[in-house]
């Protein structure tokens, strides 16, 4: 039982740093696009 | 080599070649919920699945949302595959009594399956029930290839639209590339093949009696079902340990073509899809172009490498007979021969599809520098459903921005300006995956459960690691075998690779498709690049090969560049 949680674990963990990954990408991309919208 | 073996290869050719244009048509309007000739039969099923699951197809999302429904819907799939394989011994169609899977294994198995990847580091005949194999792994070839085509379309529509806030809805997306596209094809493909002998069927594996009298179990299986979609997903998981090189999943040169022809069909469909989404049909051709020539270059080179045989034991006059040469036929089916594995091995490492129907390991080392470059460069000669296209889009924007950067302009993809926001998520998409693949071989070389798997010592090992954590993060899953690769360490480390070669690619890819949908066309100008003509496919092939080459060729030195010298000293 313990390995399986552990291995499910790993999982939100992955995921969880995917969804954090996209959400840093969401910030990033509105500053750009003013920025550099008349370039 | 020979002119029979040349025939082949342009036969295939000419077949992906037909084949792209009509494809590209049906998909364009298969994802655009046009009419075609599937849909009076599969839309009432494409209706009931929407009101069953709750989705409202007209809703169409921004790319954040797209990006959290994608990931959502990969984490679930990871944990009931993962549950799956754990259980099947207290679950049906186990007629082997097969245990579950053990926690490490079956982690390394689910992401693998759930990334389009397909590594195994299992033996599907001697640790999966058929549940497992068809429930699990079959069903996650078909979800992860839609999933993977869904992304390509999304960017598409970013180029394609005007001021648009949202890229289209992940879950018709997913219902209609697998409903519309994976499930008709397939069915072709596995009836064509169960015509030529690949069994399906429920029962255990058969009882024989060797000459010598001993008692041997021959394993069977639903195989026909399994395989059709395992070479069109790109995804590459084989029924058998051994792949298309076992004779019930691949029995005859016509299947070996079929095979070969599936792998490729949806990566060139898609680049003419493209084309047809952006108003230029002209765009997609140019894609196209520039993965013709990189898997030219690749077989052509893999062919020599193969027919010229060893060195080594050419100087020993080991090679062939009266002085005619066999080539390197090592690790090869007879009935393929040099020129049909190595045109296969080209076509599952240039994809992302992974089977094999040759060992990788047993190839000149030249020629196993040619199957990593394939995956190195990112897969995008074809690549896998989706990935190839979207691998090679950002490659385009690399290319622009280079040019721009030439002439002082902000440079300009099918009417979209690439500004920072868009080169920024391009090169996070494109520095993942060699950070995770050099940076995993660099541990597993120096870690003692990395170098307790190796099979070979010196240059061969060294590429045997380096292969298997490239595999893994292009989610391409063939290996180069020799490797032990089931074993905790290599389980985690590999299902890490596989991890981030696919979302941390994924997630900036579908951000640029957000970015580039909510920008006016910028209309063509004198000034404007033309991203369709023979000098775009030159220059963006041009920036392919030293992106690809400035990151791997250390790494390539160290491993079969340096076996190759090795063989070319022991014959002189």
């Amino acid at each position: 039982m313990m390995p399986d949680l552990i291995m499910v674990g790993l999982v939100v963990v992955a995921f969880a740093s995917a969804t954090a990954y996209a959400q840093l990408c969401f910030r990033v991309l509105p500053l750009a696009n003013d920025r550099d919208a008349g370039s | 080599m020979t002119s029979v073996g040349w025939l082949q290869i342009t036969l295939f050719a000419a077949m992906i070649g037909l084949l792209t244009r009509p494809l590209g048509g049906y998909l364009a309007r298969a994802y655009a919920g046009e009419r075609t000739v599937l849909r009076p039969v599969l839309g009432p099923l494409e209706t009931a699945i929407y009101r069953l699951a709750g989705i409202k197809p007209e809703a169409e999302q921004s790319w954040l949302q797209y990006t959290i429904c994608f990931l959502l819907f990969h984490a679930l799939a990871v944990v009931v595959l993962y549950g799956q394989l754990r259980l099947q011994s207290v679950l049906p169609l186990n007629p082997q009594d097969f245990a579950g899977v053990a926690p490490d294994l079956a982690l390394n198995t689910a992401v693998s399956f759930v990334t389009n990847t397909s590594w195994q580091s299992y033996g599907g005949e001697t640790t999966l029930s058929y549940l497992s194999q068809m429930s699990g792994i079959t069903v996650h070839s078909f979800l992860s290839a839609a999933s993977g085509m869904a992304v390509a379309i999304a960017l598409i529509r970013g180029f394609a639209r005007r001021r648009a806030s949202t890229i289209g809805n992940f879950w018709v997306d997913l219902t209609r590339g697998t409903l519309y596209v994976l499930l008709p094809i397939c069915v072709i493909a596995a009836i064509l093949l169960l015509a030529e002998g690949v069994p399906q069927t429920l029962a255990q594996a058969a009882a024989a009696t060797t000459l010598e009298g001993g008692a041997q179990a021959i394993a069977r299986g639903p195989v026909a079902s399994q395989e059709a979609i395992k070479l069109l997903s790109g995804d590459g998981g084989g029924f058998f340990n051994a792949n298309s090189a076992h004779p019930f999943e691949n029995p005859t040169p016509l299947t070996n073509l079929l095979e070969m022809v599936l792998i490729f069909l949806l990566g060139a469909g898609l680049t003419n899809c493209f084309g047809r989404m952006v108003g230029s049909e002209r765009q997609g051709w140019a894609l196209l172009a520039v993965m013709a020539i990189l898997f030219a270059l690749g077989v052509a080179g893999l062919y020599a490498a193969e027919a010229a045989g060893n060195p080594a034991l050419a100087a020993l006059q080991a090679d062939g007979m009266a002085g005619t040469p066999a080539g390197n036929m090592e690790g090869k089916e007879v009935r393929f021969g040099i020129v049909a594995s190595a045109l296969f091995a080209d076509l599952s490492t240039a994809s992302s599809d992974g089977a094999v129907n040759s060992m990788h390991d047993s190839f000149m080392p030249l020629s196993g520098a040619i199957l990593l470059a394939n995956m190195m460069v990112g897969e995008v000669i074809v690549g896998g459903p989706g990935s190839g296209l979207y691998g090679m889009l950002l490659f385009c924007i690399v290319a622009v921005f280079l040019a721009g950067l030439m002439i002082g302009r902000t440079p300009e993809y099918v009417g979209k300006k690439m500004r920072t926001a868009e080169v920024k998520m391009t090169i996070l998409a494109l520095i993942a995956v060699p950070l995770v693949t050099l940076g995993l071989a660099a541990i597993a070389c120096v870690v003692e459960p990395g170098l307790a798997g190796l099979g070979n010592p010196g240059p061969h090992g060294y590429s045997e690691i380096l292969y298997a954590y490239t595999s893994a993060a292009a989610t391409n899953g063939s290996a180069f075998a020799g490797l032990s690769a089931n074993s905790p360490f290599y389980n985690l480390t590999l299902a890490l690779g596989m991890f981030a070669g696919r979302f941390f690619v994924i997630v900036p890819v579908l951000a640029i498709a957000g970015s580039v949908a909510a920008q006016p066309v910028v209309p063509q100008s004198a000034g404007s690049l033309p991203t369709d003509r023979t000098l775009f496919v030159f220059f963006l092939l041009g920036v392919i090969v030293i992106v690809g080459g400035l990151t791997y060729l250390p790494a390539l030195a160290l491993g079969p560049v340096a076996e190759q010298l090795q063989l070319f000293h022991a014959a002189h």
